[in-house]
């Protein structure tokens, strides 16, 4: 983006000023050089979804932002249903409610470098991960739709996993108001042998060691030290969530003109909150962020599993699980008003500060765990959100390293042999189905993670709390 | 599944086709990505130049 195009509000904060047809201005949160090597499109998608109806405050875009469908990948937007606000399945993304979860393990690297080739080996084998992965659980019809609204807890309730494991998930494992009968058979067939797989693309499974402790008070009420292990799981809602986007995406395009709306870009497909489709999609989408709690829930189990039988000394609970693919209805301070909005994070992390009433009690006095997955072979971190993270982007922060460059660019450029070598020899072992998926994954094809989180902390979105470092990778 | 082979017929506007293919593999195939969706990015239907039709859409992977 070119830097004549902002007006500077801060280090890393840049705002695109109010023109054309634009109700709220536009905010990137980033430092200059990677606001310089953002893609031309972020800006003119952030502008875009400034145009919408019933936008409150700004259209908001993350260090990470990349150009995405509709909205940019990293962008959070809020509306207000009351002043003719919409939601869009763009805003939320194809794979809703993808997400990352954290579980502690209570070991330390070197437990792990004892037994590292087979713990990698034995987690392989297990989790289902790649193209068209299936797991040996099916569910009948019945059980489909008590997923679907049960989410974490219908998951738990089936035995895989705790009930202490849901109060460290947001909406406490299952999102209320989901609408079964809303999801489309065909998202149900598609969903019917998928769950507890990990799919592929950037989804993955990490061995990860903490490597650097930024803040020790918030690392101890999370759990972290220096040297500890964790588990750090990527994946959505499968096939049922892309088809829930591609479904919706064709009505919201077709109906949009009975809404009143006119589009400056069709890929912005949305509707009034306050119509037919538009509570449709909401109790669809939120059947699939119920999907993706309970996809990683039994991931958690499956985790947990292989960890009893390689390491019996582990416990895991859970840390903190969160979505970077969501619509939520919350409450936040608008200009010291408090308002019910409609919080689109598409690439965005949820990222409440210290106080929150949603957060469990171990944790609110710090503030939520913000979760950013690094790429393959690179640094993940642990954030906190802030008091301030409110008034800047409705308590929301990056969700990754983001694309630097394409899938196709990027098998033109590494052999996923090679990579896998390279890696190996730094002390990461990569496990996947796919070594072509391993060459378009490569490091050196996402953004500096690190760069992102630094922004992100600066901007003051959230606040670093620790760094973390692979020791096993299963790439979906 | 994955298709490898069409027949495809135009009558007026209308196109009836019939596709082949196979369920996917893993280990013969070697997929990278899943596509998530079809989307309206660069939708293009119109005669190709050259003769017959372009049908063009972007796939999100």
């Amino acid at each position: 983006v070119d830097l004549e195009l902002l007006r500077r509000r801060g280090p890393c904060e840049w705002e695109i000023p109010m023109q054309g047809a634009m109700r709220v201005p536009a905010v990137i949160y980033a430092d200059e050089a990677l606001v310089r090597a953002m893609d031309l499109k972020v800006h003119e998608q952030a502008v875009n979804v400034a145009c919408l109806p019933g936008i409150v405050g700004a259209s908001h875009v993350m260090p990470d932002a990349h150009w995405g469908y509709g909205f940019p990948i990293g962008g959070v937007a809020a509306f207000d249903a009351d002043a003719g606000g919409v939601v869009s399945a763009g805003g939320v993304g194809f794979d809703v409610s993808c997400g990352v979860r954290c579980l502690h393990t209570g070991l330390q690297r070197g437990d792990i470098l004892a037994v590292q080739r087979r713990l990698a080996d034995a987690l392989f084998a297990n989790i289902p991960a790649g193209v068209g992965s299936t797991s040996a659980i099916r569910l009948s019809g019945a059980e489909m739709d008590a997923m679907l609204v049960g989410g974490a807890s219908w998951a738990v309730g089936r035995g895989w996993g705790t009930s202490a494991d849901l109060e460290r998930i947001e909406e406490h494992g299952h999102m209320l108001h989901a609408k079964p009968a809303k999801v489309s058979a065909q998202a149900k067939r598609r969903q019917r042998d998928e769950m507890g797989t990990l799919g592929s693309g950037n989804h993955y499974l990490e061995v990860q060691e903490v490597a650097e402790v930024f803040d020790p008070t918030i690392a101890g009420a999370y759990g972290l030290a220096t040297g500890g292990v964790v588990v750090m799981i990527h994946c959505g809602s499968r096939g049922l969530g892309h088809q829930i986007g591609t479904e919706y995406l064709r009505e919201m395009v077709v109906a949009a003109p009975s809404h009143g709306l006119t589009l400056p870009d069709r890929e912005l497909a949305c509707a009034p909150i306050r119509s037919d489709l538009g509570r449709d999609y909401l109790g669809a989408m939120r059947a699939a962020i119920n999907c993706a709690l309970a996809n990683r829930q039994i991931l958690t189990h499956f985790v947990r599993a292989v960890f009893a039988e390689v390491l019996p000394k582990a416990s895991l609970p859970v840390l903190y699980d969160v979505s970077h693919n969501t619509c939520k209805l919350e409450t936040h301070c608008v200009d010291g008003q408090a308002r019910e909005l409609y919080v689109h994070r598409k690439g965005a992390t949820r990222a409440f500060g210290p106080g929150h009433p949603e957060l469990p009690a171990a944790l609110r006095d710090v503030g939520q765990p913000v979760l950013i997955g690094g790429s393959m072979g690179t640094s993940s971190y642990v954030l906190a959100g802030t008091t301030r993270s409110e008034s800047l982007a409705f308590s929301s922060a990056c969700h990754g390293a983001g694309r630097a460059m394409s899938r196709h660019q990027a098998l033109h450029t590494w052999n996923g042999r090679d990579v896998i070598d390279e890696l190996a020899a730094g002390g990461i072992i990569v496990r996947s189905p796919s070594t072509r998926g391993i060459a378009e994954e490569a490091p050196g094809a996402y953004k500096d993670v690190t760069a992102v989180v630094d922004a992100a902390d600066e901007a003051g979105l959230a606040r670093k709390v620790a760094r973390l470092l692979p020791l096993v990778c299963v790439k979906g | 599944m994955l298709f490898g082979r069409y027949r495809v017929q135009l009558d007026g506007h209308h196109l009836r086709a019939h596709a082949w293919g196979e369920p996917a593999s893993v280990e013969h195939h070697c997929p990278a990505v899943e596509v998530k969706g079809a989307t309206f990015t660069a939708l293009h239907v119109a005669p190709a130049p050259g003769g017959g039709w372009l049908a063009q859409t972007v796939m999100d992977v």
